[in-house]
């Protein structure tokens, strides 16, 4: 890598926060630019919701999806998350009343614990893990169902 | 001052001082502009996810849960099924259309959505008050652990954690740094476990005469319970699984993914990271339960962690295993802390001081001096109780609003704004009450943990006034929501991750 036009990623430095050189150095032209710099802060105001929405990939070439694809899509995303949430949630509720109204079920012993004890502390959270993991395969098939959709009605550009 | 006492304070100074040379090796980094506005879309899911648990991890899932456990037992288990259930919720509902909306906080969210300066500055101020509520108990813990381990007066710990957290964000050193976070995630984790090994093979191989009776601790009713206990339980969990899409510190963090794939994998890799960390708090809450049982009762069941060494080891490796325990809680403290400061201060310094440097810093400053008053003032609540409180509240308020914000297009501005101020008065006004009133059984529950009816009165009335208000949803909207939710190959097909 000595070659000094491939610059090393970790020494890139924008020219932005070198030291600038010597005032006689400077070219008059280019002085009289500098007089003119510009302050720069952080943004005061928020970005219109036009901005937000700009999206430099939009050309006249692609087709958006459809309202009606966008609907179903969320759809979709939606009855799979309040599934997965309301089973879980679903089973935090039984087994809490199991427990409640069966003090022999919650006594239980398993491995020398009892049952009201292990299924919170042992169960519960590779559970949710495993829950996790299957909503992220489901959700993401569920996107690439869409861009599919959309790529097989796009012809293809020359 | 005992040999125990200089051992706590050293590790405490070395978090401290590890805690500033990572900031101000992190300011120092990015002073680059590539570092400032690159370097937070390149975070990989794993440093962000150790961040994010780093940042969560509070004084109440440090200490406070194994106090529960060894106050209430099998309640107390319900801690952390709940704080990780959140991030479930988090994953399904929010994590993917937050990255995607490119919103950096609740309010940025919110006005995309809904363009309207009331309900901007009404979700700001909601924000900013939880993250004050939620520093409350992170400077409770820091008095009682100093106290409780080197008998130094209460007010130096919360004195310690503001040395520490207000000099790094004002400086603006945290902004940037995740990998801060994320060390303190993997500290707070050894902290842990290196002890609970300990403390594990001492209790399985010691000798014979000094094993607790571990049978024991599933049995005994350390703490006579009055009131019906599966009703809180169950509305406790629901708190929880909801507060966290209100947490603005957290939802922060999110921005850091490069896309909503990633945001999603950050947040499956968050579980297991949460997983693995509170299985810790919960063994020893158990061994607590057993070798401490005369605690419990003393009402100062957040110091049973800290106890917990000393109780089991006698000499120099108690001493050692106490100072490490502290040394984590303080860890707790200051991320958990930091993350909110800045998170609060961020806002404030948008909303009310027009982006501004300066803003941000008197945003810091107030973070953190409120909450000292009110530290003061509020007492003798269990810390983990505490945040669970924090958590109703945001459960109530905000995070109705969110989810129908991300996922139903009838959302009008009124119905927001409604929802907000219903969500916000009945849940503290429930809480309050259950606290000061002298109330005793079902209806004392029914107040103190609201969640269970405050969450579907919130989303009802949001939806009622949305549906049958005058207003129209914006016009925006169909647009806003195909933002959020289409896939990043069909909006940007030419950009390569």
């Amino acid at each position: 890598m000595s070659d000094p036009r491939y610059l090393d990623d970790e020494d890139f430095e924008l020219d932005l926060i070198r030291d600038p050189p010597p005032a006689a150095q400077v070219p008059d032209t280019l002085r009289a630019m500098r007089a003119r710099r510009v302050q720069v802060d952080m943004p005061s105001g928020l970005p219109s919701v036009q901005e937000v929405l700009h999206n430099p990939a939009d050309t006249a070439a692609r087709t958006q999806p459809s309202a009606r694809a966008v609907r179903r899509l969320m759809r979709i995303q939606l009855q799979l998350a309040v599934s997965l949430m309301a089973s879980f949630f679903g089973l935090v509720v039984v087994v809490n009343l199991a427990f409640h109204f069966s003090p022999a079920l919650a006594g239980v012993p398993l491995l020398g614990v009892p049952l009201e004890w292990l299924f919170p502390s042992v169960l519960v959270i590779p559970l949710l893990m495993l829950l996790g993991w299957f909503y992220v395969r489901r959700a993401t098939v569920h996107e690439h169902q869409l861009a599919a959709e959309l790529t097989d009605q796009t012809p293809e550009g020359p | 001052m005992t040999q125990n006492a200089l051992l706590v304070l050293g590790s405490i100074s070395l978090v401290c001082v590890v805690t500033i040379l990572i900031s101000v090796h992190g300011l120092r980094r990015s002073r680059t502009t590539r570092d400032f506005y690159v370097a937070s879309r390149r975070v990989p899911p794993w440093m962000n996810a150790s961040a994010i648990a780093g940042e969560y991890l509070s004084a109440a899932s440090f200490l406070g849960v194994a106090g529960l456990i060894m106050a209430f037992g099998t309640h107390g288990l319900w801690f952390p099924v709940g704080y990780t259930a959140g991030f479930l919720s988090l994953l399904v509902f929010v994590a993917a259309p937050l990255r995607r909306s490119g919103a950096y906080t609740i309010p940025d969210l919110m006005s995309l959505r809904l363009p309207s300066r009331t309900l901007r500055r009404l979700t700001a101020l909601l924000v900013v008050f939880t993250g004050w509520l939620y520093i409350i108990p992170q400077l409770h813990g820091a008095a009682i652990a100093l106290s409780a381990t080197t008998g130094l007066p209460g007010w130096l710990g919360p004195a310690i954690v503001i040395l520490v957290v207000l000099p790094t964000v004002v400086s603006g050193g945290m902004r940037s740094v995740t990998i801060a976070q994320a060390v303190q995630y993997w500290f707070k984790l050894s902290a842990l476990l290196v002890p609970t090994m300990f403390i594990l093979l001492r209790v399985g191989a010691g000798e014979a005469d000094f094993i607790p009776d571990l049978a024991n601790a599933f049995e005994t009713e350390l703490v006579i319970e009055t009131h019906v206990s599966t009703y809180r339980t169950i509305s406790l969990v629901a708190a929880l699984m909801l507060g966290t899409l209100g947490l603005s510190h957290v939802l922060v963090r999110f921005y850091t993914n490069p896309d909503g794939p990633s945001a999603r994998r950050t947040t499956v890799l968050l579980l297991g990271l949460l997983a693995g960390f509170y299985s810790l708090p919960i063994i020893l809450g158990v061994v607590a339960r057993a070798v401490l049982p005369e605690l419990a009762a003393s009402a100062s069941t957040d110091t049973a962690l800290l106890r917990l060494p000393d109780a089991i080891f006698t000499g120099v490796v108690g001493d050692l295993l106490t100072a490490l325990v502290a040394g984590g809680a303080f860890a707790a403290f200051l991320s958990t802390a930091s993350g909110l400061v800045v998170s609060i201060s961020g806002v404030v310094s948008q909303e009310f001081f027009g982006g501004t440097v300066r803003g941000f810093r008197i945003g810091a400053i107030l973070a953190m001096v409120l909450p000292i008053l009110a530290a003061y003032i509020t007492t003798g609540l269990a810390l983990a109780g505490a945040v669970a409180m924090v958590f109703t509240f945001t459960a109530s308020c905000l995070a109705p609003i969110v989810l129908l914000a991300i996922w139903w297009r009838g959302l009008t501005v009124h119905g927001a704004i409604t929802g907000m101020i219903t969500g916000a008065v009945v849940s503290l006004g429930a809480l309050i009450a259950g606290q000061l009133l002298e109330l005793e059984g079902f209806t004392a529950t029914v107040l103190q943990y609201p969640a269970l009816w405050s969450v579907p009165l919130v989303l009802a009335v949001t939806m009622l006034v949305s549906a049958l208000g005058a207003q129209r949803p914006p016009a925006h909207t169909e647009a806003v929501l195909a933002r959020l939710h289409l896939p990043e190959q069909v909006t940007e097909p030419a950009q390569k991750y």
